[in-house]
């Protein structure tokens, strides 16, 4: 039973009417073109003011991968414009009327998404286009549409679906988890030698931890070296058994009732067991709709938490001299990939810098590294897709590859478990002899506990 | 004065600005609504537009976001919009190209205000105009040449974007051969302006490469409205949808100093 509270805040921060048009829309006769008519707001005034210099292209990895029209941002948002004027706009209307032409190119729907799943997401054009379009949110509209001719990439598709009826992207039951957690324990008590819990669903508890569900299942080092970081401050702390991955795959597919269903799913979690902070683990994309959608947006009112990601947590502790770390434990040198969706679009480039110049003996950037680095080919979902692994190796991420033939580094860290999937592929497949981890891995091997 | 040159000077102003004018102005409606579409409320509502917009509409896909001062963001803003300086640090020799462009296009504009001016300031003017116009030309052409050489602009352009370049390069040019050849005296500009206000047409005495100029002026106010050539305003909502103005002047976020919302940069 929902408290009557949170049935009226609800109800006050959803636009009258929304429940209503969202219907009538789907029931039309042509609702997948219709829906982009209400997308994000930016798809019309980019329409408008594109000067066509190609700068974009120009900073864009796909098409460094592969310079040709295809591949081209502006020939790709092209594809949803085009839509957009043909049903919304009055000449648009008027062209189609006297010379109609299909939807979309050679008839051909599943081309349209194949084009739409070949944009990263990563906003390096928008860093640098000179009138300030961000590319990434005409290919969310394109996504958009997309998924709601039911044409999304199997994948992505099934970790929504897994989203809907588990909580979390693998579809892992709250039995399977249980068992992977005390796994975690039984290892992390072998290895200190200290009962280091995990502590789930404590109600009235300061923390809630969030980490992606591939930190808990497939990466656990990144899970132990917060847990460790968690014991060593004596934090009072939990994580949900209900809701325990971090992730959003909604944003990544373009479909709103999906990304905002996921991020309520932890919303409400946090909220029930009363925490005072919501501390997200390594998910980009998760942590960008929490905190600069969810909670800036006013998606669901005032939230009763504070929001903040692993990074900015670990590094103010470290900062405070809260955390003691032995460098000598990561003695290769390492280098950090940033993630795009943290750094494009959250802005934390310093704080995980930060933790491996204190937990690792020789930390060395990464070229272009920081705000407007090159994407690892695998952004926008693409690295859960085993269908694009060709494209994601030899196309978008080629300028990766090269970078980390370039880097003189033995480790690259990342901050994303996408990015951490396609740089570990991209290393295999062009024999590359780097290892791949996430930040908070390392800190894991440098803390000391006492 | 023949037919063509009365139709050109009497009356395809008529047509050309306001056809501007209401063009532009449903352009910056267009944008607004979908910048805030609780404007559309008006003038029903007795809410706040801005409260409504704020709480349902403001945009929240940043990019870069916080983590510097409002002087910086107003710093970076002004600086990227004068000077392109984003662009100098990607692409330098497009960087030339755009900015001269732009730059003679403001001293063409400037130049203008001597019909208002001192009779002993019309050399200066004229120098400016000059300049202005030269510049305009050679970047143009460059721009132009651009988009037909550069396989990654050549790709995208279509046959609109040439038109659009290829009428400011005629507006550009018939500017630069008029002031060459010693331009209009204020005087003769100030009688048309007055003849055209008053709807009373009237000979003039100016060189017929005017006449041409002013064809290519009126035929660019009625291409802008629907070309890539209206991105002025564009450019600050986009930056608004980016929740930055940072892109400009291509720095971004706040230079590794750990600066959060609020704070000014460190000395």
């Amino acid at each position: 039973m929902e408290k009557p509270d949170k049935i009226e805040r609800e109800k006050k921060y959803i636009p009258p009417g929304m429940v209503g048009t969202y219907m009538r829309r789907i029931a039309e006769s042509d609702p997948f073109v219709r829906e982009i008519q209400d997308e994000p707001s930016a798809l019309r005034l980019y329409m408008d003011t594109c000067t066509k210099c190609g700068v974009c292209a120009q900073e864009c990895p796909v098409y460094y991968g592969q310079p040709d029209k295809r591949m081209h941002p502006v020939e790709r948002s092209r594809q949803v414009i085009r839509l957009y004027k043909k049903y919304t706009t009055f000449w648009g209307r008027f062209w189609n009327a006297i010379f109609p032409k299909p939807d979309f190119e050679n008839n051909d729907a599943e081309l349209f998404s194949e084009r739409m799943y070949e944009c990263l997401t990563c906003r390096r054009c928008a860093a640098f286009c000179p009138v300030g379009i961000d590319h990434s949110v005409v290919s969310r509209v394109g996504r958009s549409l997309v998924d709601l001719m039911g044409l999304t990439p199997p994948s992505l598709a099934q970790g929504t679906h897994n989203s809907f009826e588990t909580g979390n992207l693998e579809g892992a039951s709250p039995e399977a988890f249980l068992d992977t957690i005390q796994f975690i324990e039984e290892e992390l008590k072998e290895e200190t030698g200290q009962d280091i819990s995990i502590p789930l669903d404590r109600e009235g508890a300061e923390i809630f931890f969030l980490p992606p569900s591939g930190d808990v299942l497939v990466y656990a080092e990144n899970l132990m070296g917060m847990a460790k970081i968690f014991h060593a401050i004596d934090a009072d702390w939990t994580m949900s058994s209900r809701a325990f991955d971090g992730s959003n795959f909604g944003f990544t597919t373009g479909n709103n009732f999906s990304m905002k269903y996921e991020n309520k799913h932890y919303i409400d979690a946090c909220e029930k067991l009363g925490c005072k902070l919501m501390v997200m683990g390594e998910c980009g994309h998760a942590y960008r709709v929490m905190k600069f959608m969810a909670s800036e947006g006013h998606w669901w009112g005032t939230l009763p938490f504070e929001i903040t990601s692993g990074f900015e947590y670990t590094a103010q502790l470290i900062r405070a001299g809260k955390l003691k770390l032995d460098p000598d434990k990561n003695p290769d040198s390492v280098t950090y990939h940033d993630a795009c969706q943290f750094a494009a679009g959250c802005g934390i480039v310093e704080e995980p810098r930060e933790i491996l110049k204190a937990a690792c003996a020789d930390y060395r950037e990464m070229p272009d590294g920081g705000y407007t680095q090159w994407c690892c080919g695998g952004g926008g979902g693409l690295s859960a897709l085993r269908s694009v692994r060709a494209f994601r190796m030899d196309v978008s991420g080629k300028k990766k590859a090269e970078q980390m033939r370039e880097t003189d580094a033995k480790v690259v860290s990342t901050s994303c478990l996408q990015c951490r999937t396609q740089l570990k592929e991209i290393a295999r497949y062009h024999k590359i002899p780097l290892k791949i981890t996430g930040v908070h891995e390392l800190v894991n091997n440098a803390i000391i506990l006492e | 004065m023949d037919g063509f040159e009365f139709f050109i000077l009497y009356r395809l102003p008529y047509i050309a600005i306001p056809f501007y004018l209401i063009m532009l102005s449903v352009r910056i409606w267009v944008w607004m609504r979908f910048y805030n579409p609780a404007i559309k409320l008006l003038p029903r509502t007795r809410r706040s537009v801005y409260g409504v917009w704020k709480q349902q509409y403001r945009p929240t896909i940043h990019i870069f976001p916080g983590s510097r001062s409002q002087r910086t963001k107003w710093k970076r803003a002004i600086k990227g919009f004068v000077f392109f300086t984003g662009l100098y640090k990607r692409d330098k020799v497009l960087w030339l190209g755009s900015w001269s462009l732009h730059l003679g296009l403001f001293l063409v504009i400037v130049a203008h205000v001597r019909v208002i001016l001192p009779p002993n300031l019309e050399p200066i003017c004229l120098r400016v105009a000059l300049i202005g116009s030269g510049l305009m030309t050679v970047s143009g052409t460059y721009l132009l040449l651009r988009r037909i050489i550069v396989q990654r602009v050549r790709e995208i352009t279509d046959f609109r974007d040439y038109l659009a370049e290829f009428i400011l390069l005629f507006f550009s040019l018939t500017a630069f051969l008029m002031v060459l050849d010693g331009g209009i005296s204020s005087e003769a500009l100030r009688h048309y302006v007055s003849r055209l206000v008053t709807g009373t047409a009237a000979v003039i005495d100016v060189q017929r490469i005017f006449v041409w100029h002013m064809l290519a002026a009126q035929l660019l106010l009625i291409v802008i409205p629907f070309s890539h050539l209206l991105h002025l305003g564009g450019i600050f909502l986009s930056r608004e949808f980016l929740g930055t103005s940072d892109t400009f002047a291509g720095d971004f976020g706040s230079g590794f100093s750990g600066l959060k919302d609020g704070q000014d940069e460190k000395p």
